[in-house]
C-alpha cells in the first residue's frame, strides 16, 4: 500500500507540472499575442499616416498642375514667354502653293 | 469592510459613470469627410477644384495670453492689407469676444485661412491657437465662367453646399458623403486591433467634365466685355453651343462676380442672365416665326407680300418698319434679309395664332430647356386660344412675348440641327475613383422639315450678308447663317426708344453648323441698332472660332 502511495503521489506531482508548464505556456503565449496586437495596431496607425500624407503630397501636386495648367495665368505670363497674338490669319485651301499666296 | 464599500461604490453605484468615462479614453469617433469633386474643361483641366485651407481656432483652457493682445496679434492675418482701421478694430473687438467667452471650451476664429496665413500665426507661437484641415474651394481661371460654375456657400447648418451653376444643380453629386469610423485605441492613439470597430467608408465627391472649352470661354469673356466698353452697354451676354449635341462650349455675361469672394458680391450677381433673365428679342426671333411659316406651307421662300407697300393696321395700331423702308412684293426672302416687321406681320397672319403658338411651344419657348444649371426660369407663353390681332401681329417681329437667351439660342439650334430640338447640356460625363458616366445627349422632337429649316438657314445666310461686316465675312469665305435684333425694352407698360437690347444669334458654317452663337449687348449707347453693335462683337469672335475649330472658309 505505501508502495502504491508512492506512485500515486509522483503520478499527481507529474501532473501538477504538466498543469503548470501549460499555464505558463498558455501565459507566454498570451503576452507574446498582445504584444503584436499592439505593434500591428501601431502599424497600421503608421501606415494610416502614411495614407494621409501621400493623399496630401497628392493633393499638393494637383494643386501645383492645377495653377501650372491655368490658361489665365498663362496669358498673363504670355509676353514675358514671348508669345504675340496673330495680327493677321490668312485661310488658305490646301493645294494652295504658299509662294503663290505670299505674292511671289 | 472599507474595502467593499468602496467596491460597491465603483461598480454598482458609479459603475455606468466610470465605465463611459473608461470607454471615452479608449474609444475614437471621426467623422471621415468627403472631398468635393472638381469642375473641369473639356480637356480635363481645372474650371473649380479643391483647395487647402485652415480653421484657425482657440482651445479657450489653454489660452495663457490676454484675450486682447492674441487679436491684435491676429487679427490683421484676418483681413486684406489694404484694410481700413475701423475693420480691423471691428475684427479685433470680434476675436477678442470670442476668446473671453466662458460657456465654451472651443471657438472657431476664423473659417477657411490660406496655409500662408496658417504658417504666419502659427510663427506667433501662441499657446491655445490651433488649426484643423478644412476644405476651400480654387478658382484657377479667376472669375471666369462664374455664373456657369456658381459658388459654394453655407448650409444653415454650416455644411459646405453648392449655390447656382453647376455647384447648385450638381451639389448632391458633387459633395459625395461624409463616413464614420469608429474603434478602440490605445494610450498612443494606435488601433486595438481586436477591439470593437466600426467604419463606414466615405464616398468621394464626383468629378464633372464639363463640355466647356477654356480657351473659347476666355475668349466670349474678353470679346463681350471689351464690346460692353466699346459701345457703352450697361450688360452683355454670350452662349456658344453645339446645335447637333446641345453641348454648351461657352457662356458668360456681364455683369459677373468672383465666387471665390461670392460674400463681397451683390446677391443679384449671382443669378445667370443666359438662363434666369427674360427679354423681349426682337427681329432674332423673326427666323423662328418665318420657319414655322415655311414648314406649315402657308408661305414658300418665294411667296410674296402683298401688304409690304407701308405701313399695315392692326386693330388701332400701326405697324411700321425699323426704318420706314418699304419694299412691296418683297418675298419671304426679302423680308428676312431686310427685316420687314410689315412682311412678318404678313408672315403671321398667314399662320394664324394658334399654329404660331404651336410651333414656338415644339420650339421650347415658354419652357425650361432642362439645361443642367441651377437657377432656370422661364417666362410663360400667352395661353393658346388667348391671342390678339395685336398679339399675333407683335410677336412676329419678336415683342411682346418674352423669352431667355438659353431659350433662343436652342431654337436657332434646332434650325442649324436640321430641324430637331436638342437639349442645352453643360456637363459631358462624370468621373468617379475609377469610372466614369457619360452623360449622354438629349435629342429632342423634330420641330421643322429638314426643307424648311434649309430655307430658312438660306434666307439667314442672306441675312447675315447686308452690312460692312456681313459682306466683308462672306467675301473672306465665312459661311454664316445669322440675323441681327433690335428690341425696344419695355419700361412700365410702354416702349423707352432710346434703351435697346441688341442682340445677334447665328450659326456656322451654314452648311454643316458646328456652333450657334447668340450674343446680346443691353443698353448700348453709342448705337442702339444691333447691327452696328453686337454683330461686330459676334463676327469677332466667329472668326476666333473658326479658327479655333479648324473650320475651313468656303474660299
Amino acid at each position: 500500500m505505501k508502495k502504491l502511495s508512492k506512485k500515486t503521489k509522483s503520478k499527481k506531482s507529474r501532473k501538477v507540472t504538466y498543469l503548470w508548464v501549460l499555464v505558463a505556456l498558455f501565459i507566454l503565449v498570451t503576452v507574446y499575442m498582445t504584444i503584436q496586437t499592439a505593434s500591428a495596431g501601431a502599424q497600421l496607425a503608421h501606415l494610416e499616416d502614411r495614407r494621409v500624407a501621400l493623399i496630401e503630397e497628392n493633393e499638393r501636386l494637383t494643386r501645383i498642375v492645377m495653377q501650372s495648367t491655368s490658361l489665365t495665368k498663362t496669358e498673363e505670363k504670355s509676353e514675358d514667354l514671348g508669345f504675340a497674338k496673330p495680327q493677321q490669319t490668312v485661310f488658305m485651301k490646301a493645294h494652295e502653293a504658299v509662294a503663290d499666296s505670299a505674292g511671289f | 469592510m472599507l474595502l467593499v464599500i468602496r467596491l460597491f461604490t465603483w461598480q454598482i453605484i458609479r459603475g455606468k459613470e466610470l465605465s463611459a468615462k473608461a470607454r471615452n479614453q479608449h474609444e475614437i469617433g471621426l467623422v471621415v469627410q468627403a472631398p468635393r469633386g472638381s469642375i473641369l474643361a473639356n480637356d480635363g483641366t481645372w474650371l473649380a477644384a479643391r483647395g487647402e485651407a485652415w480653421l484657425v481656432y482657440a482651445s479657450l483652457p489653454d489660452i495663457e495670453e490676454d484675450a486682447q493682445r492674441i487679436a491684435d496679434k491676429i487679427a490683421p492675418f484676418f483681413l486684406p492689407e489694404d484694410t481700413d482701421e475701423q475693420t480691423l478694430l471691428s475684427e479685433v473687438v470680434r476675436i477678442t469676444s470670442l476668446l473671453q467667452r466662458d460657456d465654451v471650451v472651443w471657438v472657431p476664429l476664423k473659417h477657411k485661412v490660406d496655409s500662408e496665413t496658417k504658417s504666419n500665426i502659427e510663427a506667433l507661437e501662441i499657446k491655445g491657437v490651433g488649426f484643423e484641415p478644412q476644405e476651400a474651394r480654387v478658382y484657377p481661371e479667376s472669375s471666369a465662367a462664374a455664373h456657369t460654375l456658381g459658388f459654394v456657400g453655407k448650409s444653415e447648418h454650416g455644411e459646405d453646399v453648392g449655390y447656382f451653376g453647376l455647384e447648385g444643380f450638381y451639389d448632391l453629386v458633387l459633395s459625395g458623403k461624409p463616413g464614420y469610423l469608429a474603434r478602440e485605441s490605445d494610450a498612443q492613439g494606435s488601433p486595438i486591433l481586436f477591439g470593437s470597430s466600426r467604419e463606414v467608408f466615405a464616398v468621394e465627391g464626383v468629378d464633372l467634365m464639363t463640355h466647356i472649352d477654356k480657351a473659347m470661354q476666355l475668349k466670349l469673356e474678353k470679346r463681350l466685355s471689351e464690346g460692353m466698353e466699346t459701345y457703352g452697354a450697361s450688360g452683355a451676354t454670350g452662349i456658344i453651343m453645339d446645335p447637333r449635341t446641345g453641348a454648351i462650349m461657352a457662356m458668360a455675361s456681364f455683369p459677373s462676380y468672383d465666387p471665390d469672394t461670392y460674400s463681397e458680391w451683390s446677391d443679384e450677381l449671382f443669378k445667370n442672365p443666359a438662363v434666369s433673365d427674360s427679354f423681349e428679342p426682337g427681329s432674332i426671333f423673326k427666323v423662328l416665326v418665318m420657319a414655322a411659316a415655311l414648314d406649315s406651307g402657308e408661305v414658300e421662300k418665294d411667296t410674296k407680300c402683298d401688304i409690304c407697300t407701308g405701313p399695315v393696321k392692326v386693330d388701332k395700331y400701326h405697324i411700321n418698319t425699323w426704318n420706314n423702308e418699304y419694299f412691296p412684293d418683297s418675298t419671304m426672302t426679302e423680308v428676312i434679309i431686310h427685316s420687314d416687321n410689315v412682311g412678318m406681320v404678313f408672315a403671321a397672319n398667314k399662320l394664324g395664332a394658334d399654329r404660331l403658338y404651336d410651333y414656338l411651344d415644339k420650339f421650347g419657348i415658354g419652357r425650361l430647356t432642362g439645361i443642367d444649371l441651377q437657377g432656370e426660369a422661364t417666362p410663360g407663353l400667352r395661353e393658346k386660344g388667348t391671342w390678339s390681332v395685336v398679339d399675333l401681329a407683335t410677336a412676329s417681329f419678336g415683342q411682346g412675348v418674352a423669352i431667355t437667351p438659353i431659350q433662343i439660342t436652342r431654337a436657332v439650334a434646332a434650325i442649324a440641327n436640321d430641324g430637331v430640338l436638342v437639349t442645352p447640356q453643360v456637363v459631358d460625363r462624370l468621373v468617379g475613383d475609377g469610372w466614369e458616366e457619360d452623360i449622354e445627349p438629349v435629342l429632342g422632337k423634330r420641330v421643322l422639315s429638314v426643307e424648311a429649316a434649309n430655307d430658312i438657314t438660306a434666307m439667314m445666310a442672306e441675312a447675315a450678308k447686308l452690312g460692312r461686316i456681313g459682306k466683308r465675312a462672306d467675301s473672306q469665305g465665312f459661311k454664316i447663317a445669322g440675323k441681327s435684333g433690335t428690341a425696344q425694352i419695355p419700361i412700365q407698360g410702354h416702349y423707352d426708344e432710346g434703351r435697346t437690347i441688341a442682340s445677334y444669334v447665328g450659326f456656322a458654317p451654314y452648311d454643316d453648323p458646328q456652333f450657334v452663337m447668340l450674343m446680346t449687348l443691353r443698353e448700348p449707347t453709342t448705337s442702339q441698332w444691333a447691327a452696328e453693335t453686337t454683330a461686330p462683337v459676334w463676327y469677332g469672335m466667329a472668326e476666333d472660332l473658326f479658327l479655333h475649330l479648324g473650320i475651313q472658309t468656303g474660299k
